[in-house]
């Protein structure tokens, strides 16, 4: 179980399965106003709604990083002209969770990609170093951690949250070799 | 090849100096500070469900067509290019696999780890930028 940070509160993997039906097939309506709502009209969801939260430091990332996600899960299907699946809203919605679990003062927003099958990429380059993040779904996560400058290379897979412990670890690698200041 | 493993699928008639262009979604270019002409994600090059898809040079110029026609219909895209050579070179292969619409259609094969994929990120070269 990760540890809950102060802050602002944020949205549970159960909150956004319990929300998917809302979800239409086709256009999104997925939206940050819409979640807020839902999670207000829902007192019984508030404990999971609280499990997670961000500092109010980030507030502006998050807000920027729930408009991207809510573009990627309006994407329709072949979005990449060769076929690619829709983005899962759970997979979307789980790598900002992501990215609450990892952020710091100084860790920058990370760019949001969709990737074909269906997953959601966090990505940071800086200083020749990559961090990249590819989240599938609820739990899995695939990851990427490259120095140009050492060459030294990071592929590694966590197949659970309970593995997610490793993520910090790492970004805290990502920070110190890619922001001086650090 | 070594390890048992099959050998990539690839066509020896095509030849090293084409090019293969991919089609590039602009969900795939980080913009910011740092790139203001924009860095082309790795997920570009990303299998889907087996092989990359590409489009040969020779088989466009063939038809007196250009990478310019790979965007009919797909406003706003981008295409970059990449040498047949240089994918050989990553131990990657073409073959040809032309399909009704896109007859000048080919596959790129083999495997794309994270690190292969961020080389032909690397290597890619911009012939129409998103949006252009």
């Amino acid at each position: 179980m990760q540890a809950v940070r102060p802050g602002r509160s944020f949205l549970s993997d159960e909150d956004v399965l319990a929300w998917r039906p809302a979800i239409p097939e086709s256009g999104a309506a997925l939206s940050w106003n819409l979640l807020r709502a839902t999670a207000e009209m829902q007192p019984s969801q508030r404990e999971l709604v609280e499990a997670i939260s961000i500092p109010e430091f980030a507030d502006d990332n998050l807000h920027a990083l729930v408009d991207r996600v809510q573009e990627l899960v309006s994407l329709r299907a072949d979005w990449d002209s060769y076929g690619a699946d829709r983005v899962k809203p759970e997979a979307a919605l789980h790598a900002i969770k992501v990215y609450s679990l990892l952020v710091t003062e100084d860790l920058p927003r990370p760019h949001l990609v969709p990737t074909v099958n269906g997953g959601v990429q966090l990505e940071w380059h800086l200083q020749g170093v990559d961090f990249e993040i590819e989240v599938l779904g609820r739990g899995r996560l695939d990851i990427f951690f490259e120095d140009d400058a050492s060459g030294e290379t990071i592929e590694e897979s966590l197949l659970s949250v309970r593995e997610y412990d490793r993520l910090e670890v790492l970004a805290k690698e990502f920070a110190r070799r890619a922001i001086p200041a650090s | 090849m070594a390890g048992g493993q099959s050998p990539v699928p690839d066509d020896p008639s095509i030849p090293d100096d084409s090019l293969a262009y991919r089609r590039i979604t602009p969900h795939w270019v980080h913009v910011d500070e740092l790139n203001p002409a924009g860095r082309l994600s790795s997920r570009a090059f990303q299998d889907h469900p087996d092989a990359v898809s590409v489009a040969l040079r020779i088989e466009l110029v063939a038809r007196n067509l250009g990478p310019a026609d790979l965007l009919s219909g797909w406003d706003g895209y981008g295409v970059v290019s990449l040498p047949v050579a240089f994918l050989r070179e990553c131990g990657l292969g073409v073959v040809r696999d032309p399909t009704s619409g896109e007859p000048w259609h080919a596959l790129v094969w083999g495997n794309k780890s994270p690190g292969t994929r961020k080389k032909l990120a690397r290597a890619a070269t911009w012939i129409i930028r998103p949006g252009d």
